[in-house]
């Protein structure tokens, strides 16, 4: 029986740290600011990972998916005769679906593959070998049960040594995203979606090179956002490339070698706030602005108006709980 | 051991088919009563016996929410697009949808008979809070319904109508006037020594058991049930970044230090860095690193930190997460991991249970305020 998995932030600082806790090198991810061939082009991107807020209530039918097409024989590497498998995994558990789009991509575009050059490190290598002969059910599975993986993935989640649902009304905020991921494997475009039955091939076979990617992905996620109305979906594109940092001393680029210097120590300041217990904190911070505010006369004040704000929210959630009816 | 119901109020169940909802003529009751501190929404008719639900739905706090259908949602007015007026039964954990509708004399003056009065509304929002797992102090709360909707019913019907409250004891009734033929007097008799519902399956129990178990990573405390609450407040309302902040800037050099203590060495260290080097990925300094960054920092250079900690979103939801937890019942614990001077170890009252929801966060407000004040105290000395 597995163990639990946490929530973890859909963020580029945490995807880049994760995979590279589990031990791939020189890959980074990067936030998509606008969905554009330029922008994306620049990044020269292995894969995308794209994330939106669930539910939807699109219709899933097993024949056809709303575009593209299935491609059972795919997972097979029955195209071709040198053809490597493609490697998918049924998704089985919400909270690791971040996890598992990242993986699904980082195993597509390792060194094995032949347009693929990620060091993936021993450790997921064994992974893979372990898996290769499993149908995606029964990798999705394998998945969900490696003590590595979800070890590593937990170790992103957020510091809370209090785990529940009600912490969502309490920040407001409620993290249940789909993740897909798109590359561009044995020349051909796919989807991997862990909740759908196969990969999903968009261009025609050996119609889709590394270099056409950015160029061919594009209209396909434009095709899809625009199937959500506007106002209800919110979502989130982050493209994995090579570490910049690298690609940066490559060229000789100071400047951008220090932009990406800055951004990785943000990453780390906003990941050790992330694993940081903060209940100690909290308490002398509480004990420090109590004295204070006992000190300055203003202690009643303090504890009226934060009431004041709570019976507020508390009656706009009331108005919206009604407004949800049909 | 199941409890007598707590709410019990005349609702008719509804058939549904696509978008229509049908009303079932049948004269029934709506009631709540809880089981291993779980609710459990019933609905039977009448003329059965109180211990033989046709309806028992086993309920996970915050899973299901109960409110009016509207025609109009966000209006004042709040009233069923039907002849009658309906509550909806809703779950997150699915798709699936109950029906039911009010059997109690309608109050509209001009007799529109889908128009919830205040009295209804009050009888939905009570049973939402008890989906919710909130502790409703329905004695009070059904005390207020009848108040409100006293006057404005003819004779036929009265207060009694509209619901009834089975106390613990079973024993009391709330006698209320103009009881008429409709009235459910007697029938109320049979609820007020209600025995127990059938008995659970034996897969309830586990499924029950499971759901407590994985409740809480660290130890399930249950909080006093049926104890009168209050929203109070919570710490991220308490503690905005404008408060922090202030406090920051007027703190003294030796409370610096000891927050920066409380906070992770890496943001010490990284502060250190200076722009042009190399990020290192060490993700785990050890804290004599960190406490040698921070005695190398200035003082303004730590509250530098200190703000940037306080304006996280990382920080704020720690404060969201602390105080769900202060809410469930892990008062005690987190005042001693504090050394704070709780009242009564934040145990209720004359027990021996945590106190719970917002009077636990009152009382870890009022258990800073203390320890301070003694610290004050012990300081003039």
């Amino acid at each position: 029986m597995s163990g639990g998995w946490n929530t973890i932030e859909s963020d580029a600082g945490v995807f880049t740290f994760l995979i590279e806790s589990l031990g791939v090198k020189n890959v980074q991810f990067e936030e998509l600011i606008s969905l554009d061939v330029e922008s994306l082009e620049q990044l020269q991107p292995t894969g995308i990972i794209f994330l939106f807020k669930y539910p939807t209530d699109e219709k899933h039918s097993r024949d056809k998916p709303l575009d593209g097409d299935f491609d059972y024989a795919a997972v097979e590497g029955l195209h071709r005769e040198d053809e490597k498998p493609l490697w998918f995994a049924a998704q089985t558990i919400q909270n690791a679906c971040g996890t598992q789009a990242l993986l699904s991509l980082v195993f597509n575009k390792d060194r094995t593959h032949e347009d693929g050059q990620i060091d993936i490190g021993p450790d997921l290598q064994d992974f893979v070998d372990f898996t290769s002969g499993f149908p995606p059910d029964i990798r999705g599975e394998a998945l969900s049960n490696s003590d590595l993986i979800r070890s590593v993935h937990n170790s992103f989640a957020r510091s809370s040594p209090f785990v529940s649902d009600e912490t969502h009304m309490a920040t407001g905020d409620d993290d249940v995203y789909h993740f897909i991921a798109y590359a561009s494997i044995n020349n051909t475009l796919f989807e991997l979606d862990g909740l759908q039955p196969a990969p999903i091939r968009h261009s025609e076979r050996e119609g889709c090179s590394s270099e056409q990617f950015a160029e061919q992905v594009v209209p396909v996620l434009q095709r899809r956002i625009e199937r959500y109305p506007a106002t209800e979906i919110r979502f989130n594109l982050l493209a994995m490339c090579e570490d910049l940092r690298a690609r940066a001393r490559a060229f000789g680029d100071e400047e951008m070698l220090a932009r990406e210097e800055a951004k990785r120590r943000e990453w780390r300041w906003e990941n050790a706030l992330r694993r940081h217990n903060f209940v100690g904190f909290i308490g002398e911070v509480m004990k420090g602005v109590t004295a204070q505010k006992l000190k300055e006369g203003t202690y009643d004040a303090w504890v009226e108006d934060a009431k004041k704000s709570t019976k507020k929210r508390i009656e706009e959630r009331r108005k919206k709980g009604q407004q949800g009816e049909e | 051991m199941a409890s007598s119901p707590l709410i019990t109020f005349k609702a008719g169940k509804c058939a549904f088919a696509g978008r229509k909802v049908t009303p079932d003529p049948t004269p029934g009751y709506l009631y709540i009563y809880t089981e291993d501190d779980l609710p459990h929404l019933c609905w039977r008719p009448r003329s059965a016996p109180a211990n033989v639900p046709e309806i028992d739905l086993l309920m996970f706090p915050g899973d299901a929410s109960f409110h009016p259908l509207v025609k109009n949602p966000g209006a004042e007015s709040v009233e069923s697009p039907t002849s009658g007026r309906i509550f909806v039964l809703k779950f997150s954990s699915s798709s699936q949808k109950y029906y039911f509708w009010m059997q109690s004399a309608p109050q509209h003056k001009e007799g529109k008979l889908g128009w919830f009065s205040a009295r209804d509304q009050r009888i939905g929002q009570v049973i939402d809070a008890l989906l919710q797992g909130e502790d409703v102090d329905v004695e009070r709360e059904a005390q207020e319904i009848r108040e409100s909707g006293a006057g404005d019913d003819d004779e036929d019907h009265g207060d009694a109508d509209a619901m009834e409250v089975d106390q613990e004891d079973g024993l009391t009734r709330q006698e209320t006037g103009g009881a008429g033929q409709g009235a459910t007097g007697g029938d109320a008799r049979e609820e007020g020594e209600a025995t127990d519902p059938s008995p659970t399956s034996q897969d309830t129990n586990t499924i029950v058991q499971d759901f407590l178990n994985s409740l809480h990573s660290t130890q399930q405390s249950r909080t006093a049930a049926q104890q009168v609450d209050i929203p109070f407040t919570s710490l991220p309302e308490l503690l905005t970044p404008q408060t922090t902040l202030s406090w920051v800037t007027e703190a003294t050099p030796a409370q610096i230090n000891t927050a920066c203590t409380l906070l992770p060495p890496e943001l010490f260290l990284l502060a250190q860095e200076s722009a042009s080097e190399p990020s290192s990925s060490d993700p785990d300094p050890s804290p004599a690193a960190g406490m040698a960054a921070i005695e190398a920092l200035s003082t303004e250079q730590k509250k530098e930190v200190l703000r940037r900690a306080l304006r996280s979103p990382q920080f704020t939801q720690s404060l969201g997460s602390l105080t769900v937890a202060l809410r469930d019942g892990g008062l005690p614990m987190i005042g001693e991991a504090l050394r704070l001077k709780v009242h009564h170890g934040g145990l209720i009252e004359g027990g021996s249970m945590p106190l719970g929801g917002g009077k636990a966060v009152e009382a870890f407000v009022e258990g800073v305020k203390r320890t301070v004040e003694e610290e004050e105290e012990r300081m003039k000395e």
